[in-house]
């Protein structure tokens, strides 16, 4: 701003100079520069305003001058003699200090406000690493500047920053046993960072000095390729260079530019098909807690893009890995000393097509919603409530709970004031974020630095998912096609509120690091279903049920998320140490959360929707209206040790590593639920009150009609389970030529789970039946590369993993799961064992650029899946279990493409600046599915074992085709970016029988994302347009209507296959099918719709600025 | 000072931002009631549909016999506005505003596809004699004969009248107390042959119509009866429905 202020007051000045100077020419006679000196002055100056002194010089001289009279008279002058002296001496003296200055335009002397004095030019900077030529760091190596003949050394992880004034210069790094290499050429620019990996060759010859000379552009190239050609796996990630070229403002909108990684809601991950169960997060080494209670799902958009140093998806595993998967492991990694000092602030807002404008149904706020924290309005669950169900209002035993003692449980719950769904105006998304780094270099010979980062972000989210059609669970899931309005359709509101805070920081040097890692999220999230339509018990008709139902179910969540982590890498001769300590916290409470059913009634001017109390009876009541709190919290404390070793044999580098690990998690879940119920069983008055009046019918004078709460014990129960992970683990990192390479090891893992506290909340459900029974397990793994040319890998993989159940998994807690539409029943989990094999082949054409072709095969001992179980889909015995099934395989191949169109015209600066990037994943699965039976044994003991099914299908959550592409152009100022994404069909809860399978269709999206920087780069506007296309995601069942019998004799326990197969026309696949009219009423016959929901197309704007 | 520049254009984006007020009560979902009154609506629409609405809201449609009974939900003191309109060309036939203390009584409405009226208009009782009238609501090319018989033979009925067109009412017949039990039949005009199908079973009036005999019912009512046809989904064939007794829905 000063400048450019400075830049409009000079052009005033000028053109006030250009004004004066062009009026003042008529009297003025031609002044030429070079007869300045020659003119003298003499005068004597007592106390004068400059504007008079002017003029008296004027007269004396001759010489006509052009200014501003009215300014120049109210500066004084002091009194000061001048005797002959030269006519710019004079003016230079008098004008001295004063912020005005002559200058001879045209040949005439205009005197106006002075031009600020140049300021000196800010250094610049170069930074980056040196690496041996696998990619691994070498602390301690020298760099030198030839030309100001300063040395630094590097720090414990490689790195250097040295600050410059801008030039051009010729860095040499060196370090023991490695030849020497000049790079020439680097520039600096002034305020800028210059990157620069340097890769040092082993020197196996002589010990003397051998020095390589290569040109900037050259070394750059080669230290790109050493970071991609590095790793001892099959990975993919993104840098914190790549992600700062981005618009994205977390990770979660990162993750999907990592080849084969695929993200729902820029939230949930699918890693090669495999959905979210399989894949596990880690935030700086430490893997993630959940941030939803019931499914293993991680929201990554918590994290700040500027805070993540690189994200690493490994696709195989190393035995130093300390989480199992099957899909991938996502590890983001922050910063935490900063390469150079910044601040930044962002702030933006979004609009979404079905959400702006819109009604935004929710229950009643608290103040501080907005701010993510509880202003206790929803506190209505009180310590040591009892069970109240066997309450009766007719009793006369004085051993039953009386009147008065339910009455008092009543008012210590409180009243009903927050229940009953609101409209509210729904507003633009926002979101803010501050973000500070600082280090501080304690040497200038040697890297020694501490630092920190620091992060504080908000965001408020509010949007509206359509649900056009639902036909599962315990709506009505049999359409009439002759009556279109006979369908089931709702909302999902949706108000979300996050904090975010980040501070880390640390100590490094050549030998020694320790960092701290401190990361805290709360988030608020309220999501309201409210769905209208007919239950499959009561079908459309002409009576009772001519008017849908409504449903609602209110979930507000607050959730704390704290992670503390402390680690440390030590270089101690040889030997590399690196340890670390951490503790991660979660606090989910989900407080208030409402299930309400709303029955109409037709009114002579209107329908009318009533709240009503459920049906109280003396075992207990409820079913219409009910309260509930659940309580999550889980505390995960690690500790983790490694130590690396490297030694040469015939003149190859080779590592020896080992190491322990720690996981203790303890997890406890309570849950307090509050059915409202009254004994009324005629002229039931409470339909036509208002549901938030409810509280003044509690008193329990009149017993058999009042209102009151009635919880049973299994209602007010709880959860408490811990479970213990140790391993210790050895590999051997082997240089085995020149151009092979094999790293090998194992893990011995020990795996232990406990419930302290399992309590059901079901009357009826069934008992958790698995455990895992193998305590240790070993798990080996070996990685071959060769790299048959320089930049050309062939990678072959093998490594056995352990996909560990989350704590909540074998709870025997049981509740409505909005995504699945039914009842999520936990049978017992215990661990999937993985064998994991991977071949690969992978070219660097250039820097950045990578093509790819894979092949992996999985094999899944006891896979972890979702599975329906119902005969009879559409009653209310709606569940699905989480269970292991007996084995599962994989097999698919994979493409990857990432290339720059510079090679299309090298010499078109803008062709280097598109990149183009795709893959494509393809996959096939099968499971051997089994049922638990019971069964009596002599004794009459029921003892339950397992029944295998004859026939395969497809695993839980695949998705056998992704394909994602993108096209993104990265300029000096401007960057575009355009993201295409395709996911095949998904199967999306497993059964045994075709009925009870639902899948997801095939669903694309694009996103286009526009920044622009300026101000030097340190503004940045951003525009993304995300979901252009609003497409819906869809769900469907293969209705009975499709198939139909093959055998009408089948065999004992014959199976789905023995008896039916697919109608002509029909298959597995998504088939619409028709309107079959022959049996009068119109016939659906086709599969059936089960969900199909929209999420609107967002617009969304944002501004940040680097200070 | 261009850093305090920025500054200012932040917070100012920020302040247009916050300036998004934090509502926490939002509007309710579902109304209070006010008041509660029972009301009932009862008429009988021909020759067009009708609609209701009730303060500018449509909420149901009437054709043939028109009947609610129930109550009528009040959120103010203000009374409602209930109209009747005309669906084909949505003239406003009938406008009343119902107030909060209104009596009881039902309202009732004819509407005889031309104009509409309070009652339906019906003559008076005669011992002895049952008069009854028909209105067919048939496609015009489907006259009918009206006669009487046991059904055993059509070629044993006795008419009470020949080619009815549809749409348009017959006179009151006046029918004295027969010999026995008797139903009213449907012919096909001039033909000796039943209605639907030449199937008595579906050519039969059956919602009530009840002919005097000498040993039972000996008649003096009045019926009128409007007469449609509809497709039975089930069955595939043209029933004879609705059968509404105009009469029966506007007692005197």
């Amino acid at each position: 701003m000063k400048k450019k202020l400075t830049a409009i007051m000079r052009i005033s000045t000028v053109v006030l100079g250009l004004l004066i100077g062009f009026s003042s020419l008529i009297v003025a006679r031609e002044t030429k520069a070079q007869n300045l000196n020659e003119i003298k002055v003499t005068i004597n100056i007592k106390n004068e305003n400059m504007a008079a002194v002017l003029s008296r010089i004027e007269k004396s001289t001759g010489i006509a001058f052009s200014y501003d009279k009215n300014l120049l008279s109210k500066l004084k002058v002091p009194a000061q003699v001048y005797r002959g002296e030269s006519l710019p001496l004079v003016l230079g003296k008098l004008l001295r200090q004063t912020g005005y200055d002559y200058e001879v335009i045209n040949n005439n002397v205009v005197i106006g406000r002075s031009r600020p004095a140049p300021r000196p030019a800010e250094p610049g900077r170069i930074s980056g690493k040196v690496v041996d030529s696998k990619g691994g760091p070498l602390p301690g190596a020298s760099i030198r500047i030839l030309e100001l003949n300063q040395t630094v050394a590097n720090a414990l992880d490689g790195g250097y920053r040295i600050s410059l004034p801008p030039g051009s210069y010729t860095l040499e790094a060196s370090y023991i046993g490695f030849q020497s290499k000049k790079v020439t050429d680097v520039k600096v620019l002034s305020g800028q960072n210059t990157p620069l990996d340097i890769v040092l060759k082993e020197d196996s010859k002589s010990l003397n000095t051998v020095v390589v000379t290569s040109s900037y552009k050259k070394a750059s190239v080669e230290g790109l390729y050493a970071k991609q050609k590095n790793a001892a796996t099959v990975s993919d990630g993104i840098s914190a260079e790549q992600i700062s070229a981005t618009p994205d403002k977390n990770i979660g909108e990162t993750l999907k530019r990592i080849t084969g990684v695929s993200t729902t809601d820029n939230k949930n991950v699918v890693v090669r098909g495999a959905a979210e169960r399989y894949n596990v997060a880690q935030l700086d080494g430490v893997m993630l807690p959940s941030t939803d209670v019931q499914s293993r799902n991680f929201d990554f958009s918590l994290i700040p893009s500027n805070l993540v140093e690189s994200v690493v998806v490994s696709k195989s595993a190393t035995p130093d890995m300390n989480a199992g998967f099957g899909g991938g492991l996502i590890q983001v990694n922050t910063i935490s000393i900063p390469t150079e000092n910044f601040l930044s602030f962002s702030a933006g807002a979004s609009v979404n097509s079905r959400t702006t404008g819109q009604d935004f149904y929710g229950y009643q706020r608290g103040k501080y919603d907005y701010l993510g924290f509880d202003d206790g309005s929803r506190d209505h669950f009180p310590k040591g409530l009892k069970d109240v169900s066997t309450f009766n209002p007719k009793a006369t035993n004085p051993a039953d709970i009386k009147a008065v003692e339910v009455a008092e449980q009543n008012r210590r719950i409180g009243g009903t004031e927050r229940l009953g769904s609101r409209i509210f105006q729904s507003r633009p998304s926002q979101n803010y974020q501050f973000s500070l780094g600082r280090s501080y270099d304690l040497s200038k010979q040697v890297a020694r630095k501490i630092g920190f980062v620091g992060s504080l972000s908000y965001r408020n989210t509010q949007n509206i998912e359509n649900i056009d059609n639902i036909r599962r669970g315990t709506w009505q899931i049999i359409s009439t096609p002759d009556d279109p309005e006979n369908v089931n359709t709702g909302y999902l509101y949706n108000f979300n509120t996050t904090l975010g805070a980040l501070l880390n920081g640390g100590y490094r040097d050549g030998k020694h690091q320790i960092i701290f890692h401190n990361f805290y999220s709360r988030a608020f999230s309220e999501q309201l279903e409210r769905v209208s339509g007919w239950s499959y018990a009561n079908p459309k008709d002409d009576g009772n049920s001519k008017y849908p139902i409504i449903k609602e179910d209110d979930r507000p969540v607050f959730t704390d998320l704290l992670q503390n982590k402390v680690s440390g890498e030590h270089l101690l001769g040889r030997v590399k140490l690196d340890w670390s300590a951490a503790r991660v916290a979660t606090n989910a409470r989900e407080i208030d959360a409402i299930t309400a059913t709303l029955r109409a009634e037709e009114m002579a001017n209107k329908v009318i929707y009533k709240y009503t109390p459920g049906q109280g009876t003396v075992s207990g009541g409820g079913g219409m209206l009910e309260r509930d709190k659940f309580a999550y919290k889980e505390r995960n404390l690690t500790v983790a040790m490694n130590a690396a070793v490297d030694f040469k044999i015939a003149g190859q580098k080779q590592i020896f590593k080992t190491g322990v690990f720690y996981l203790d998690r303890h997890a406890s879940y309570e849950w307090t639920m509050l059915p409202i119920v009254s004994f009324v069983t005629v002229n039931n008055p409470y339909g036509y009150l208002p549901v938030q009046d409810y509280g003044n019918y509690m008193g329990m004078e009149h017993p058999l009609t009042d209102i009151l709460y009635m919880p049973s014990a299994f209602q007010l129960n709880r959860y408490e389970g811990k479970d213990v992970n140790k391993a210790v683990y050895a590999m051997l990192d082997n240089r085995l030529t020149k151009n092979l390479r094999l790293v090998w090891g194992g893990r011995f893992e020990y795996f232990r789970y406990d419930s302290l506290q399992n309590s059901s909340n079901m009357q009826n459900r069934p008992a958790i039946t698995l455990a895992d029974s193998v305590r240790w397990k070993f798990m080996p793994s070996a990685h071959l590369t060769y790299t048959p040319v320089n930049n050309l890998n062939v990678r072959f993989s093998y490594a056995k993993t352990a996909v560990r159940p989350s704590l909540m998994d074998n709870s025997r807690f049981s509740r409505y799961n909005t995504n699945f539409g039914r009842m999520q029943v936990n049978l017992g989990l215990e661990s999937s064992i993985i064998d994991n094999y991977d071949l690969k082949l992978e070219w660097f054409p250039g820097a950045g650029d990578i093509i790819s072709v894979g092949a992996f095969y999985k094999y899944f001992d006891k896979p972890a899946e979702f599975y329906a179980v119902n005969s009879v889909s559409g009653t209310d015995n709606l569940y699905v279990y989480t269970n292991n099934s007996d084995w599962g395989k994989i097999r698919g191949i994979e493409f990857e493409v990432r290339k720059s169109l510079g090679f299309i015209a090298p010499s078109v600066s803008l062709l280097k600046e598109i990149t183009i990037s795709g893959n494509l994943t393809l996959l096939k699965s099968e499971v051997q599915s089994r049922i638990l039976r019971t069964k009596a044994d002599d004794k009459g003991k029921d003892y339950s074992y397992y029944e295998y099914m004859k026939y395969k299908r497809p695993l839980y959550g695949q998705v056998p085709t992704v394909v994602n592409a993108g096209l993104n152009y990265t300029g000096k100022h401007l960057g575009l970016n355009l993201v295409f994404n395709y996911m095949g069909y998904k199967t999306y809860i497993t059964g045994v029988d075709p009925n009870l399978v639902e899948y997801e269709r095939p669903r694309s999206q694009i996103d286009a994302q526009a920044s622009y920087r300026f101000y030097r780069n340190k503004m940045q506007f951003k525009l993304n347009i995300s979901n252009l296309m609003d497409n819906p995601y869809r769900f469907y069942v293969n209705d009975a209507s499709t198939f139909e019998i093959k055998n009408a004799n089948p065999p004992i326990n014959s199976e789905w296959d023995d008896v039916f197969k697919y109608k002509f026309g029909f298959s597995d696949k998504f088939e619409e099918g028709y309107v079959d009219h022959s049996k009068g009423a119109g016939q659906q016959i086709g599969d059936r719709q089960t969900l199909t929901r929209y999420i609107g197309r967002s617009v969304s704007l944002s501004l940040s600025y680097n200070f | 000072m261009k850093q305090k520049y920025n500054m200012v254009m932040v917070l100012m984006l920020m302040l247009s931002l916050a300036m998004q007020s934090c509502e926490r009560d939002g509007q309710l979902a579902v109304l209070p009631i006010d008041k509660l009154s029972p009301i009932e609506f009862k008429g009988f629409v021909m020759g067009d549909t009708l609609e209701q609405y009730f303060d500018g809201v449509k909420l149901r449609e009437f054709q043939g016999w028109a009947r609610f009974n129930g109550n009528i939900a009040f959120n103010s003191e203000a009374p409602v506005k209930m109209e009747l309109r005309k669906k084909s060309t949505g003239e406003v036939l009938l406008t009343q505003n119902i107030e909060r203390n209104r009596t009881e009584k039902p309202i009732t409405f004819f509407y005889d596809g031309k104009k509409l009226s309070e009652k339906y208009e019906y003559p008076a009782a005669i011992a002895d004699i049952e008069q009854i009238a028909f209105y067919f609501d048939f496609p015009a090319d489907m006259p009918v004969d009206v006669a009487y018989g046991d059904g055993s033979d059509v070629n044993s009925v006795v008419y009470l009248a020949r080619n009815v067109k549809p749409g348009e009412w017959t006179a009151f017949i006046q029918v004295p107390p027969l010999e026995g039990e008797m139903y009213v039949l449907l012919l096909k005009a001039g033909k000796k042959e039943y209605l639907i199908d030449n199937d008595v079973n579906y050519s039969v009036m059956s919602a009530g119509i009840v002919l005097p005999n000498k040993y039972g019912y000996k008649g003096g009512g009045v019926q009128s009866w409007y007469v449609g046809t509809r497709m039975d989904l089930n069955t595939n064939k043209s029933v004879l429905d609705p059968q509404s007794n105009l009469v029966a829905i506007f007692p005197r």
